[in-house]
């Protein structure tokens, strides 16, 4: 975040409990103007009540949400015109246009008249429906129901966008489509909260994240900060084929004894045609190792790099898999 | 998405005012509105269905759809006068009937049988609430001095407020019959005049005693009681009625279906309290309600002729009963933990007060004529019938339309308590 703006979104402490089970637990976060914040957890971890909270629609039993200075609570309204939700179900009305659904919720935001008919047709423009502005939202594809739904948030330019799985449930090609325009609005000085439990978007999309399991935010940082944090390793592993005639188990111990040995690699397993590296170093360690069996009667004919990512930040943070 | 170059445009500096609650509860209304015409349900089951199954329930009774009803008839005065017009009422009532199927009342007019027997003058209000007789038409004491005196005559009427057409029967035959007085009077008085003018000696008493005979048997004129029925004009209503329970139940619901498909979310993540969500629901229920009925209230005026009697009454009648039944609607939502329970909820209590309220028949007997009047739509029917009678306005069924209001007030004021939790999600 940069220091030398004001948060947009302030979340302190944040505690929500029903009945004995306590759904979010002590979850503090804020975001900067032109931030996107990823909240990243399985499904049933506490995102979309954090959300609620945040969005003044739950009352939180302790903690609480300021959003451009202001508290948000569920008594608030003025407050509320800073926000736009993107909800994870598609909250439009099916029986209505999209135009229709999005000049009712633009009215309840304040806006009317000229400025009103232009920004929708601005948000149905971004979100590619400018064609298909006056048919029923149950007529849409389940990719274009949710890029209506996104317009819905965007229609009162929020400061704050807060997208709650906006990509559930769509095609690729449009979920990338939904990716890329996200990505664009956190250029444009939009404080965004992204909540998901697909690692790939947090990565992609999120200039911090914070992982959330069981109601507690376990982690934050940016992606590289939290795969340090974690000492996570990349793994290469390496195909070959020896040639005929050879004793490939003599050969394949050499190479790996040969990999060993080399700067930053610290394991090395070794089977009857593959080669796993461990190593810190990344991808960097790859020409070398491949060079390593030059002059050796094998032909090196696969590379794999797995390098650390989110879902082993997770793994190692909660000790099981994001998508439990 | 767009693989649009179009950028969003960034946040705006500033923000117009948030709209006050009436507003936000006003747009509310308006969309849930918006969203019953294109649907049509509105027009569906609001109008349609109300008018097409109420036809269809009056005329299940075919030409066989019937009233009867006995009404008593009380001497207190023990007076030769009283005595003949007892004796003339029954036996003249009794024995032609009152037929209401003449052209004057339309072609769904259905056949009164009306029977009128001799009651003993004590314990008239008991006979009258044990159903005995449905009505008893009192012949006070001094009617036969009255009569000769000349004073102002005055019958009484003793109804059962579950059997108001009986009551309006009973007072429009005892209104006939101080007409029939009032106009022996006339001719005893111009008969006098007359032979004075001539020059004739006349004696008044012989005059009157001829008027009298001449006046017997008396003609009970039942133009009243004609205008009293209409089986459009009573079961469609009656089925509207039962309609506003689903109608309006519907638009209570939609407070919990927008919970559940999240648009509830969106309204509530904008500058909008759930007071102007309260508000926005409850006002588009009762417009609902009221376009229903006033609908019906006109279709069934200009398309049918039904007279349903005094516009400034019939309008309170309608609106409170809608009042009413939103409110009973609202409880029934706020109370009920998820949409289909509120639907079934809906639909029994919805079946029950149509049974005993009389939606599905005219008239009724014992526990069920007793109950009626302690049912919202049942107290409206009574009330409305009291009005299509001719006689009573405004003030006669003001009572009625308190006791409506009151229901819906009360029971809405506990349901919408129930459902602001709702509302907060």
């Amino acid at each position: 975040m940069d220091g030398s703006q004001e948060p947009v979104l302030v979340a302190d402490r944040l505690v929500r409990r029903f009945g004995d089970l306590t759904a979010v637990d002590g979850v503090s976060l804020s975001i900067a103007p032109g931030e996107t914040y990823g909240l990243l957890g399985p499904n049933g971890a506490g995102k979309t009540t954090t959300i609620s909270m945040i969005c003044g629609l739950l009352e939180a039993d302790a903690g609480s949400v300021t959003v451009q200075g202001q508290p948000m609570t569920t008594g608030s309204t003025g407050v509320k015109s800073a926000l736009g939700l993107v909800p994870q179900d598609v909250a439009l009305y099916p029986d209505l246009s999209a135009r229709d659904n999005l000049r009712f919720f633009g009215k309840l935001q304040g806006l009317s008249g000229r400025v009103l008919d232009a920004r929708i047709a601005e948000v149905l423009e971004v979100v590619g429906l400018s064609e298909r502005a006056k048919d029923r939202v149950e007529t849409y594809s389940g990719g274009m129901k949710r890029r209506a739904n996104i317009a819905a948030g965007l229609l009162h330019q929020p400061q704050l966008l807060v997208l709650d799985e906006p990509t559930v449930g769509v095609d690729p090609q449009s979920r990338n489509a939904i990716l890329e325009s996200i990505d664009e609005l956190g250029g444009k000085g939009l404080a965004v909260l992204y909540t998901t439990h697909y690692m790939e978007e947090a990565e992609r999309l999120c200039d911090r994240i914070g992982i959330i399991d069981e109601g507690r935010l376990v982690a934050e940082g940016t992606r590289d900060a939290l795969v340090a944090m974690v000492g996570a390793d990349t793994t290469v592993t390496l195909t070959a084929t020896p040639s005929e005639g050879v004793d490939a188990a003599a050969a394949m111990a050499t190479w790996a004894q040969r990999c060993r040995a080399l700067d930053g690699v610290e394991d090395v397993q070794a089977t009857k045609a593959t080669l796993d590296l461990v190593t810190r170093e990344g991808s960097v360690l790859v020409a070398a190792a491949v060079m390593a069996a030059d002059d050796l009667p094998l032909a090196v004919t696969a590379v794999e790099v797995n390098e650390p990512n989110l879902e082993t930040v997770f793994l190692h943070l909660t000790g099981k898999a994001l998508r439990d | 998405m767009a693989a649009s170059s179009t950028a969003p445009a960034p946040p705006r500096p500033g923000r117009p005012p948030v709209p006050p609650t009436w507003r936000q509860a006003l747009r509310i209304a308006g969309n849930d509105l918006r969203r019953r015409v294109r649907d049509r349900s509105l027009l569906i089951m609001s109008v349609l269905a109300p008018i097409v199954l109420g036809m269809i329930v009056g005329f299940a009774f075919g030409g066989g759809f019937s009233f009867s009803a006995t009404i008593g008839v009380a001497d207190e005065d023990g007076s030769r006068v009283s005595r003949q017009i007892s004796q003339a009422l029954i036996s003249e009532v009794t024995s032609d009937g009152v037929d209401t199927g003449s052209s004057a009342s339309g072609a769904d007019a259905p056949e009164v049988g009306l029977e009128l027997e001799p009651v003993e003058p004590d314990g008239v209000r008991e006979l009258v609430e044990d159903g005995t007789v449905d009505a008893v038409i009192v012949l006070p004491a001094g009617l036969g001095d009255a009569v000769q005196a000349g004073s102002p005559v005055t019958l009484g009427v003793v109804g059962h407020p579950g059997r108001t057409l009986s009551a309006a029967i009973a007072q429009a035959v005892a209104d006939s019959i101080a007409a029939q007085i009032a106009a022996t009077r006339l001719a005893v008085a111009a008969a006098v005049v007359s032979g004075q003018q001539s020059g004739q000696p006349v004696d008044p008493a012989q005059v009157a005693a001829d008027a009298r005979d001449l006046a017997s048997p008396l003609q009970v004129q039942p133009t009243d009681v004609r205008s009293t029925f209409s089986v459009i004009g009573y079961f469609a209503p009656a089925m509207a009625m039962l309609f506003l329970f689903f109608t309006l139940g519907a638009g209570a619901r939609s407070v919990i279906s927008e919970r559940n498909e999240g648009t509830l979310q969106r309204v509530r993540a904008a500058p909008v309290t759930s007071g102007a969500v309260l508000l926005g629901k409850t006002l588009a229920v009762l417009v609902q309600g009221l376009l229903s009925v006033f609908t019906i209230w006109a279709v069934t005026s200009l398309a049918f002729g039904v007279d349903w009697g005094d516009p400034l009454g019939v309008a309170a009648v309608l609106a409170a009963v809608v009042v009413s039944i939103a409110g009973i609607a609202l409880l029934i939502t706020g109370l009920a933990r998820t949409e289909n329970q509120a639907d079934g909820l809906t639909t029994i209590i919805a079946l029950a007060l149509a049974v005993l309220g009389g939606s599905f028949f005219f008239g009724g007997a014992g526990a069920v004529a007793a109950l009626k009047p302690f049912t919202p739509n049942g107290r409206a029917l009574l009330a409305l019938t009291e009005l299509s009678a001719g006689e009573a306005t405004l003030f006669d069924v003001l009572p009625s339309v308190l006791g409506l209001l009151a229901v819906g007030l009360l029971t809405g004021a506990v349901g919408l308590v129930a459902l602001r939790r709702k509302v907060a999600l």
